[in-house]
């Protein structure tokens, strides 16, 4: 078992498929001894009762045995496995052996256990740390979000923080952005943080322009790439990140695949 | 009267709107903005009144005529239930 250091805190992962999972989250590997939070993956034959499940838009979440479950969903609905929260071990029992399954579920323990803790939220984007502070560019899959923030690594040759599911942490009342190991395909992500200073909404265009947007125009562009609420439960922890980041300098950049592009939404970010 | 308890009011700097929230998922397709009459009736709803203290406030705050009241509140109520915001008695 490797213990790594992820978002402030210490976890003690079992992988399945250990040779790529241990190079892929090798940044983030400790020495240190503290013991917070374990993560054990396993296959293991099941069979689901969900009858005394809720459903949420990703997955079905309740209690058996007093302990709490999570089955999450994938895009189509199907079912990769059940997490069981036994305080601050998660046993993740997979269907079968397929390491994208693997890190997701993965990835549904360190959000949950970590959320036990800490103010945490999920956004899809690709974040970089331009003089230390940090920078979230997002859009709708295939947009070009890490076409973009490569070409800042290409002209000033700064950090990814994280280019697929940034970690939202709130410290001294301040977002700060946290790189993690879910870092989707290209897996671009340094064990860094910076504070979150603006939020640039990206689509595709011909000509290079920046406008800033109302918190109103920044909600319907935002709500399509946080995690949603899984029910009413969760909506006023929704809430409260979602009036946060609305609240921070919200930026519509459209753009092409050029310097130019890069050029033009720096002079904003600078004015800051 | 009542709530179908699919739409979450949500504050967005100076406005506010209706967002559909129906079986865990957001459907943010389809913000509703509420005007400062519906809005107010809105308030109401979630405060559980029934359609005369309802009246009886749009009367008393903007000092409106009972029936022509009466008539708006109708018509914003019937548009509540085209898009499933109150439920269908």
């Amino acid at each position: 078992m490797s213990k790594y250091l992820i978002a402030k805190h210490y976890f003690e992962i079992e992988f399945i498929n250990k040779d790529y999972l241990s190079w892929r989250f090798r940044k983030y590997a400790t020495d240190n001894e503290k013991e917070e939070f374990k993560i054990v993956v396993r296959v293991k034959e099941q069979t689901f009762n969900f009858s005394d499940l809720k459903k949420s838009n990703s997955y079905y979440k309740g209690y058996e045995n007093g302990k709490f479950v999570q089955i999450p969903l994938g895009l189509d609905g199907e079912v990769y496995g059940k997490i069981t929260y036994d305080k601050n071990v998660a046993h993740v029992d997979l269907i079968n052996d397929d390491i994208t399954k693997e890190i997701i579920m993965v990835q549904y323990a360190f959000n949950h256990l970590i959320e036990e803790c800490e103010q945490a939220f999920l956004i899809h984007g690709s974040s970089i740390l331009y003089r230390d502070n940090g920078y979230l560019f997002t859009a709708p899959s295939g947009t070009g979000k890490s076409t973009h923030t490569n070409l800042w690594k290409e002209l000033y040759g700064v950090l990814h923080i994280n280019d697929d599911k940034n970690t939202i942490l709130i410290e001294n009342n301040e977002l700060y952005l946290y790189g993690t190991p879910f870092s989707g395909k290209h897996g671009r992500d340094n064990p860094i943080h910076a504070p979150l200073k603006a939020v640039i909404f990206l689509q595709q265009g011909k000509i290079n322009e920046v406008s800033r947007l109302t918190p109103k125009e920044a909600f319907v562009r935002l709500i399509t790439q946080v995690v949603q609420p899984a029910d009413f439960e969760e909506l006023d922890h929704w809430n409260y990140f979602v009036d946060r980041l609305i609240s921070l300098p919200c930026f519509l950049l459209t753009c092409d695949i050029s310097y130019d592009a890069v050029k033009i939404i720096e002079k904003e970010l600078l004015s800051l | 009267m009542k709530l179908t308890g699919n739409y979450f009011l949500k504050k967005i700097g100076p406005d506010e709107v209706l967002v559909p929230f129906n079986d865990g998922k957001l459907d943010t397709s389809s913000l509703i903005s509420l005007n400062e009459t519906a809005l107010f009736i809105y308030r109401k709803l979630l405060d559980n009144k029934s359609f005369e203290e309802i009246l009886s406030a749009i009367v008393k705050e903007y000092e409106v005529e009972e029936n022509i009241a009466k008539q708006d509140l109708l018509e914003i109520f019937e548009n509540f239930k085209k898009l499933g915001i109150l439920e269908n008695e």
